[in-house]
């Protein structure tokens, strides 16, 4: 809440409903919500401002759909927010021991440059703890924005009423449920390039291209543990210069896609309403 | 405010309903990251979140809308035996107060538990700092080295910053740390005391699960709920509730672990004794 005399900003989250769902995690018939990553929407908030966020939802209309219940909608909500306030607390927590030892770091270069004006033995010093400065500094680059998210002043979450979107979403979903290709990961494929094509003439498929990007890549990368732990040379290299002392990881950005109810298999669920 | 999920979930027959929060008491990071920004100032300009006596918001999700109304009577008729004037139905203290208690007793002791295991974490890099630095440790170490590298006076600068800086930013990063913790400690507290109840209708997804579990076809009232469950793409947690139910009341799946076990050793050997 904020102050009577305090300027509030207002920010727009857009969700859009992709008929296909991450089968990754079994084969359900249920379908995704996607939105923007929780550190590229941060990077549109204002800073040292409170905001008012309202997130719109996308879904696809017609006489064959059955749509969003209020309790739904929350759900929704609620998911997206964890996701980003996880984030956000995550790097919060990691920061603060980052930050102190790169502070170290930056104490001995005056002591280094003391050296440098009165001897000519500065120069090894430097080998005493170099890898201090860079502990961290992925965490603190996506912390400069992801620290602004709980600067909230109210969430609230509607249906929109864009046309141009709501056709998009319309066209995508008849051209994926149309498709005779078998193959799950070619279908994903195929409505992304599908979407590319029309992205000059309707910026709204812009959005649908991102998501079906995440959801691809959501199928088609390493597994948590394999992220955690540097199996790779480049990325022993990596966890050698950022996390020297074993205690602070890279915070990964969580991939906004929300199960949803499939929208359109309104026949299934009919019968429950019969009366 | 801080959301929290409850779903109110049929049991079969006459029992009563049983509520599930959204996500598991175990992977409550969210609701303690909560509990660190309740403590805090966001921003230097805002009211805080305990300035303005927030706490936690729980989505009372229900399957009907009968059950929306049979809460509201249920508090009208309460407020008429003493005789007050109803003047705001929706703050429904009788029922708010039961599932405040419920909620301090389940989820919230998990939490508190939690936050204290949180705290071992940051506690456990406060150990490892002062395993090799602390600010005595390092003073005793390095003392000595003060006189030893007396006649090389490039040397000397790094001894004070060994001695004094490091030690500084460690009792720092140390402090901050605590003050992590125990902001959320108090937050956890905070929120828990301060229980907002608002009930949201979910007919098409908890709606239909409900009518599944109370239609009990074929005596599998709780199979077919879950089966319909994970397509309909209620929490993992309410998923996992349902399976419990199946495996402990229906049919279980646990037979296939009581079979004898195959002697692998007798199999080769006796072939090749033969031989």
């Amino acid at each position: 809440m904020s102050r009577w005399n305090q300027k509030t900003t207002d920010v727009k989250l857009i969700a859009n409903y992709i008929p296909a769902c991450n089968e990754a995690w079994g084969k359900t018939d249920s379908c995704t919500m996607h939105t923007e990553n929780p550190l590229s929407f941060s990077r549109r908030l204002p800073r040292n401002k409170l905001y008012n966020l309202t997130t719109e939802v996308y879904a696809p209309e017609g006489s064959s759909i059955l749509p969003f219940e209020e309790g739904e909608l929350k759900h929704i909500e609620c998911d997206i927010n964890t996701n980003m306030d996880a984030f956000s607390y995550e790097l919060k927590t990691l920061e603060i021991p980052g930050k102190s030892l790169r502070k170290a770091y930056s104490n001995t270069a005056v002591a280094f440059t003391v050296g440098l004006l009165s001897v000519y033995t500065w120069w090894w010093m430097f080998f005493r703890m170099p890898y201090y400065l860079a502990v961290g500094t992925e965490n603190k680059n996506k912390n400069k924005y992801a620290k602004q998210i709980p600067n909230y002043n109210k969430r609230h979450i509607i249906m929109g009423k864009d046309k141009d979107r709501i056709d998009a979403i319309n066209n995508v979903c008849e051209f994926h449920n149309n498709l005779s290709e078998d193959n799950y990961i070619k279908k994903l494929q195929l409505t992304r390039n599908y979407c590319l094509e029309r992205e000059k003439r309707n910026p709204a498929y812009k959005e649908l291209t991102q998501g079906y990007r995440d959801l691809l890549e959501s199928n088609l990368e390493d597994s948590y543990i394999l992220k955690k732990l540097p199996y790779t040379s480049w990325q022993a290299l990596k966890s050698f210069l950022f996390n020297p002392m074993g205690m602070i990881p890279v915070a990964e950005i969580p991939k906004q896609l929300i199960n949803v109810r499939n929208l359109q298999d309104k026949g299934a669920l009919e019968k429950y309403f019969s009366d | 405010m801080v959301k929290l999920e409850l779903y109110k979930v049929a049991q079969k027959g006459d029992l009563p309903d049983v509520l599930v929060p959204d996500r598991d008491c175990l992977d409550s990071g969210m609701r303690l990251s909560w509990g660190d920004v309740i403590c805090k100032k966001a921003l230097s300009k805002a009211l805080s979140a305990a300035e303005r006596n927030e706490g936690l918001e729980v989505l009372l999700q229900v399957g009907s809308q009968e059950e929306i109304d049979s809460i509201l009577e249920k508090t009208t008729k309460q407020d008429s035996n003493i005789g007050k004037v109803n003047e705001s139905p929706k703050v429904q203290t009788y029922i708010n107060e039961r599932i405040r208690d419920a909620l301090q007793d389940t989820v919230g002791k998990q939490d508190a538990i939690n936050s204290q295991t949180a705290g071992g974490y940051l506690n456990y890099i406060i150990n490892a700092m002062n395993s090799s630095k602390g600010f005595r440790g390092m003073v005793h170490r390095f003392f000595p080295v003060l006189f030893i590298l007396h006649q090389l006076p490039g040397f000397q600068p790094m001894v004070w910053s060994m001695m004094l800086v490091d030690p500084k930013n460690y009792e720092n990063c140390k402090r901050d740390l605590a003050e992590h913790y125990y902001a959320t400690e108090r937050g956890v507290a905070m929120m828990y005391n301060n229980v907002k109840i608002t009930p949201t209708l979910n007919r098409y997804s908890l709606g239909v699960v409900n009518k599944i579990i109370k239609e009990d076809k074929e005596g599998e009232g709780y199979n077919n709920a879950f089966r319909m469950s994970s397509k309909l793409t209620l929490p993992q947690a309410v998923i996992d509730h349902l399976h419990i139910a199946t495996q402990s009341t229906e049919h279980t799946q646990w037979g296939v672990y009581q079979k004898v076990p195959v002697n692998f050793v007798t199999l080769p050997l006796e072939d090749l004794t033969q031989k």
